[in-house]
């Protein structure tokens, strides 16, 4: 079987998923609060990860997983950063928020007729990946502020929370471009295509290298 | 091989992503550039704070021990130089043959007794705040007057004010302002007049007290210890009132205080 250079690069950039998980193992005993939610967020993503993979060199479609995954992700982030923020509102306000964002995905779905059609759809869910990006891009933004208001560390790069920020910011605010055309791109040339999912998972590999950092920076209880 | 469009639309693509990219690490950078520029900002601040906190403490420890002093003084000076003379007296009645000798001692241990009773009054009556209780603030303030035109000082006064505006505290911290004013221009001013004035303003009270005494060295360097000065700004401090105190040697001295109500 023949991969493209492109193909084998993404195949490689799946190692920092694999290693952010292994680091949440590592570190899931320091882990609390926020931070184990955190490495809930690796265990789901290593999950998705493989099984989409799986269908990818099986030649199955994966993209059914977009809006799972997005809406299970965003939760999580929604849960994270309630607890990471100790905010009143975000508190009271976490469970309608990600019923929000589960309803902003899944709407479209209530016209597909069958199980079949959703498992065999050919579109990228761009959307609910720019929901989500909105709603974390706004959390960060949050936590930022929280962090000038309340400044309790001379180096904010020593804190887990400032590294997980910083990468969802910068993760998020380049995957909103790349999702507005993302099934533009699919369907305008399988080269482009893959150069399209490899920028993706260079910026994966951002997100998931600031994981593992913010989960190596956690203290001993 | 990609088409010209193809190219043309990838380098489009990199460059939005590529300006998304700098500009979320440009916002990731500005935290970390100024989030540590705002803890040093901070870390500043209070480290200033610790530093008046500890100057009001030391001036309040320098206040007691100006009091204990002054107290010290007092037993020493009046209380026991009067016990030792009505000791003296009660001695001597042992060794007098006749009874009216003995009468007059007794008389005249009897009298530093009772000297002795209003010098005790005046060192509690100087000591407790029941007074300003008692009296009310003003009534404290003219009870003190009393006292200080005892020593041969003129007081004018003039309240211009509601004694309610003020809260028991703050009442008290101005009454021991003003007796430690006092104090020190009976020991140290050779004053012969005593001006005070307490002025309501909008959202504050105004004190002023001058007097034409001899004045002191009022420069950042000279020691302020000494006269009760720090008692006075550890108290204004607890006030968080502005004092100002213009002051030079033959000149008076001129405190002004504003208090936030």
């Amino acid at each position: 079987m023949h991969y493209s250079v492109q193909q084998i690069i993404l195949s490689f950039l799946v190692i920092p998923t694999w290693i952010a998980a292994i680091v949440a193992v590592v570190r899931f005993k320091r882990a609390e609060g926020w931070t184990k939610v955190l490495c809930y967020i690796q265990f789901f993503a290593l999950f998705i990860q493989t099984y989409s993979d799986i269908l990818w060199y099986r030649k199955v479609t994966n993209l059914f997983l977009y809006p799972i995954y997005t809406t299970i992700e965003g939760g999580l982030f929604i849960w994270m950063y309630s607890l990471m923020l100790k905010s009143a509102w975000l508190d009271k306000a976490r469970v309608w928020l990600i019923l929000l964002l589960a309803l902003a995905v899944g709407i479209k779905y209530l016209e597909i007729d069958s199980f079949h059609e959703f498992i065999n759809q050919s579109a990228i869910d761009g959307l609910s990946r720019i929901i989500e990006g909105g709603i974390v891009i706004a959390l960060v933004i949050v936590y930022f502020f929280k962090v000038f208001k309340e400044i309790k560390t001379p180096h904010i790069h020593q804190e887990p929370a400032f590294w997980v920020s910083g990468g969802l910011l910068i993760y998020f605010s380049c995957t909103i471009i790349l999702y507005v055309f993302a099934n533009f791109v699919r369907r305008y040339s399988q080269e482009f295509n893959q150069s399209f999912w490899v920028l993706h998972s260079l910026l994966n590999l951002l997100l998931y290298s600031a994981y593992s950092v913010a989960l190596w920076k956690l203290p001993r209880k | 091989m990609e088409t010209p469009q193809e190219v043309t639309f990838t380098y489009l693509l990199l460059a939005g992503v590529g300006l998304m990219f700098l500009f979320a690490l440009t916002v990731v950078i500005f935290v970390i550039f100024y989030q540590r520029k705002f803890f040093r900002q901070q870390s500043e601040m209070h480290e200033l704070e610790i530093r008046h906190q500890k100057e009001i403490t030391e001036g309040i420890m320098q206040a007691q021990e100006n009091e204990r002093e002054r107290i010290a003084q007092d037993l020493h000076d009046e209380v026991g130089a009067s016990l030792s003379a009505a000791r003296l007296f009660i001695n001597q009645i042992q060794y007098e043959e006749t009874l009216p000798e003995m009468i007059e001692l007794a008389e005249q241990a009897h009298g530093v007794l009772g000297t002795l009773v209003q010098e005790v009054r005046r060192v509690s009556h100087h000591l407790s705040p029941l007074v300003v209780e008692k009296l009310g603030f003003t009534g404290a303030l003219r009870a003190l007057f009393q006292q200080l035109e005892v020593n041969g000082l003129k007081i004018t006064h003039s309240f211009q004010f509601q004694e309610a505006v003020l809260s028991h505290e703050q009442q008290l911290a101005l009454y021991r302002i003003v007796q430690e004013v006092s104090v020190n221009i009976v020991k140290h001013a050779e004053a012969q007049q005593v001006t005070l004035s307490l002025t309501q303003q909008p959202g504050s009270l105004r004190l002023w007290l001058e007097d034409d005494g001899k004045g002191f060295e009022n420069s950042k360097d000279a020691p302020a210890t000494g006269i009760g000065l720090s008692g006075i700004r550890a108290r204004a401090s607890f006030l968080n009132a502005q004092l100002h105190i213009d002051s030079a040697p033959g000149a008076g001295t001129r405190i002004e205080m504003i208090v936030p109500l």
